[in-house]
């Protein structure tokens, strides 16, 4: 009970510390999960404390992600009747940039002999963490792994996304949006909001899209990969 | 004290989506993950009219302000797998620039393509 307490409220308290950090010096590097992440991990390996510890210690907190998941109805219901028009073309975009993520992650894997649990940690890298925990760990992969992938992708689409988009000549925020909720979920979301509030609104419908395709389709995908391949 | 059951009765819904979800999924024996049920099931009954999204909004609007904060210790867990990390790292390397350039280009490309009405 004591570990609970202690746990929960180090993890909350670093949290709002570091969302304090990234608001003062606003940048997608200084990642408030991202940063979080590395500092508990450092102090559990300096303390030698064991993993099996802090994760029994905030349970409370990791219980909150399913019902996270759930939560997302809210948002996706809110913004259905702006985006009905477009809800064929996101749909069609999610899952054309799903499959081509997930089969690229897929190979690879195979390119460099990743092992079967490292690859399935790296097939849902795409969409927001909680579905990708829930993907991984349905596929018996490793969940640690998988979430700092996510969250680096995250981070790296929020920094270099909106250019590479320039690059690539795609020029309406409501696509630029789209591209991101599909590739780089939240914090590229994030980006999207910040360059265009069109932009914004596309990539979180986007986002919350791809996460129900990613859950049903991409361990579908996965398992008639591997049977190809065997 | 009235904020405090909002809240509950809000987080109770939530709960029961999931639970209701779990129930299924158990039942059913489908291989669908049981929280993707439960946002379905959820947007059912909002679409339906049947739950109002006021009555969501004490426990969903922090759930998911601060959703970032439920991924710290899953995340954590990478502690135990240093060594597949360090061993794999050029592949984790390639994963991390190519994977969301490919998506970015595919999304966005096909994207453009619709017409949007400002």
């Amino acid at each position: 009970m004591i570990n609970m307490l202690l746990g929960c409220s180090v993890t909350l308290v670093l949290f709002f510390v570091m969302r304090r950090l990234n608001q003062r010096w606003r940048s997608p590097v200084l990642n408030p999960v991202l940063l979080c992440i590395v500092l508990i991990s450092a102090c559990l390996l300096i303390t030698d404390v064991d993993y099996i510890d802090y994760r029994n210690a905030t349970t409370p907190i990791s219980f909150f992600l399913e019902i996270a998941v759930v939560a997302l109805a809210l948002p996706l219901y809110q913004q259905l009747h702006a985006i009905r028009p477009y809800l064929v073309l996101i749909c069609a975009c999610s899952f054309v940039g799903i499959s081509s993520a997930t089969l690229l992650a897929f190979l690879l894997c195979q390119l460099f002999g990743a092992s079967t649990a490292l690859s399935a940690s790296l097939m849902a890298l795409s969409v927001t963490t909680p579905i990708t925990l829930i993907v991984t760990d349905s596929l018996n992969g490793l969940p640690g792994v998988a979430a700092i992938m996510v969250i680096l992708i995250g981070v790296l689409g929020g920094v270099f996304g909106l250019s590479l988009l320039r690059l690539a000549g795609v020029t309406q925020p409501q696509a630029k949006g789209i591209a991101l909720g599909v590739a780089c979920h939240a914090i590229g979301t994030a980006a999207a909001m910040e360059h265009h509030p069109a932009a914004g609104a596309f990539a979180s419908a986007a986002m919350i899209i791809s996460a129900v395709i990613t859950a049903s389709w991409v361990p579908v995908l996965f398992t008639l990969l591997q049977g190809i391949i065997s | 004290m009235m904020i405090a059951l909002r809240f509950i009765a809000s987080l109770a819904i939530l709960i029961g989506c999931l639970w209701a979800a779990r129930l299924a999924t158990a039942a059913f024996a489908l291989s669908l993950p049981a929280p993707l049920l439960g946002l379905v099931l959820l947007f059912i009954l909002l679409q339906t009219g049947i739950i109002k999204s006021k009555y969501l909004l004490p426990s969903c609007g922090p759930i998911l302000k601060y959703m970032a904060v439920f991924f710290i210790p899953a995340g954590v867990g990478l502690i135990c797998y240093l060594d597949i990390l360090g061993e794999n790292a050029w592949l984790l390397v390639s994963v991390l620039t190519l994977v969301p350039a490919l998506g970015l280009l595919l999304t966005g490309k096909l994207a453009s393509k619709g017409r949007y009405y400002d």
